[in-house]
């Protein structure tokens, strides 16, 4: 009698259980990255296409999380890849787009110029310009990281500390890497509801970036501060 | 005889007019077109405000700092003259490039490959521009004659057979058939009916469907060169119980 009475309130317990986990909020993922879709042909003529030879792509890294500092070292890992052109030479010569690298496109421009400087007179610049054209598009994921970053530790109910106008003051107080200056980055209401806004281009004619930090919803009716695009 | 051929005229007459018959009960029993359309079917306007549009990148930008001193300096000048007019040259930010490219290879070396990437810059800008001019009066056009637009594609021959949403090429016949000429082909077009349900008597039994009743929304988005970020949409937004016709370009 005991055991039935038990085995009962169990399954009684077990129903209540499923029933009240009906609705599980899905809570609110952070934004995904979309790849640049122009093909590389749209932004190399030929000769330059031929320099950079053929290219293959680094190897899958393993994905060991979701959160955004995985997403930026796994980004640059990404960012590398291997060709058999006449610009190979070149392409050693420059650093890794690391997590403290500067990614305005002033920047790019010097460093492919100081890599290609040592390569003979006819394929200097054909591959100075497959050097900018690779670094653009390799730092539109750091880019958009980057930028979700700062977004996520500007989130409200993370508290951040002084946040007040200016988000670049505040991300280098807080010694974050910031989004290189074509992102422009606004803060709008008040001050226990700070939202910031990003908005500009990944690189020089490439895709756009829009985010913000709003109330997003985040299932079963519930909205939660997240960031979205806009 | 003439009896015969009277009575054969009248099988005829009557068949053929029960052939007919049937559109006919269509007609009598499904809603004529409402002229008044349900408010809650459309969205807020004050939520339907335009993002503000983005600066378009310019041609300095995209272009290495050693090229825009080139170009500026007047070398690049017999390579500009040689270019085809917009209305003439290619479409296609390819097409552009490589006219851009054959062009080039009459100047110096010293300045080709700068003069030949700032040209492919210029013209896919001021190209992108042209198109996005083109079609924002084409849809600021739509927008004005939202209410009669029910009406226009009823009477364009290429889409007085439709279904509840207007493809890319039946919309693009609508402009047309309205002389707005054509359209920018980086784009896509898609539009969609109000719909009200509307069932009739066929064969003994009732069958139920969907008519379209006046025009809802028509969208644009960019194709083929995603690196253009167009999307635009027409639309009504609902002022109180008032609905105003709305372009949004983003």
């Amino acid at each position: 009698m005991v055991r039935f009475v038990i085995g009962l309130w169990v399954l009684l317990a077990s129903a209540s259980f499923a029933q009240e986990g009906r609705c599980d909020p899905h809570g609110v993922d952070l934004p995904e990255f979309f790849a640049p879709s122009v093909p590389i042909e749209h932004e190399l003529f030929p000769d330059e296409l031929a320099a950079r030879g053929t290219c293959f792509p680094p190897g899958r890294s393993i994905p060991l999380g979701s959160d955004v500092s995985t997403l930026l070292v796994n980004a640059e890992r990404e960012a590398v890849d291997a060709c058999d052109g006449v610009c190979e030479p070149m392409r050693k010569r420059l650093v890794t787009l690391g997590e403290d690298h500067d990614l305005e496109d002033t920047t790019f421009q010097k460093e492919c110029g100081a890599a290609a400087s040592g390569l003979p007179a006819a394929v200097k610049d054909p591959c100075l310009r497959v050097c900018v054209v690779e670094r653009r598009r390799a730092s539109a994921r750091l880019i958009f990281l980057r930028t979700v970053r700062a977004l996520d530790l500007s989130l409200p109910w993370r508290k951040p500390t002084r946040l007040g106008t200016e988000v670049r003051e505040w991300l280098k107080r807080e010694r974050v890497a910031a989004p290189p200056s074509p992102i422009r980055l606004e803060v709008s209401g008040p001050e226990h509801q700070r939202s910031v806004r990003a908005e500009g281009w990944l690189y020089p004619g490439g895709p756009r970036l829009r985010l913000e930090t709003r109330l997003v919803a985040a299932g079963c009716g519930l909205t939660q501060w997240g960031i979205a695009r806009w | 005889m003439v009896r015969r051929a009277a009575l054969l005229l009248f099988v005829v007459t009557a068949c053929a007019g029960s052939r007919n018959a049937r559109p006919l009960v269509l007609e009598k029993t499904a809603p004529r077109k409402t002229t008044s359309l349900d408010p809650a079917r459309f969205a807020e306007c004050s939520t339907t405000q335009p993002a503000p549009a983005l600066l378009a990148p310019t041609w300095q930008s995209v272009v290495l700092a050693s090229d825009v001193k080139t170009w500026e300096s007047g070398a690049c000048a017999p390579l500009e003259r040689s270019l085809t007019a917009f209305p003439d040259a290619p479409r296609s930010r390819q097409g552009l490039r490589e006219e851009c490219e054959a062009k080039s290879t009459a100047l110096d070396v010293s300045v080709r490959f700068s003069c030949r990437a700032v040209c492919a810059a210029q013209r896919w800008l001021s190209h992108r521009e042209q198109s996005r001019q083109r079609l924002t009066k084409a849809l600021e056009w739509y927008r004005d004659e939202l209410g009669t637009m029910f009406d226009r594609i009823e009477a364009c021959p290429a889409t007085r057979s439709h279904g509840n949403q207007l493809p890319d090429a039946q919309v693009r016949a609508v402009f047309e058939c309205a002389g707005q000429g054509s359209l920018p082909s980086e784009v896509t077009l898609l539009m969609q009916y109000v719909t009200e349900p509307v069932s009739w008597e066929e064969n003994g039994g009732t069958v139920t469907s969907a008519r379209p009743i006046e025009v809802q929304w028509l969208h644009v988005n960019s194709v083929g060169d995603d690196n253009v970020p167009w999307q635009a949409t027409v639309t009504r937004c609902r002022r109180g119980q008032t609905l105003v016709p709305v372009l949004t370009i983003e």
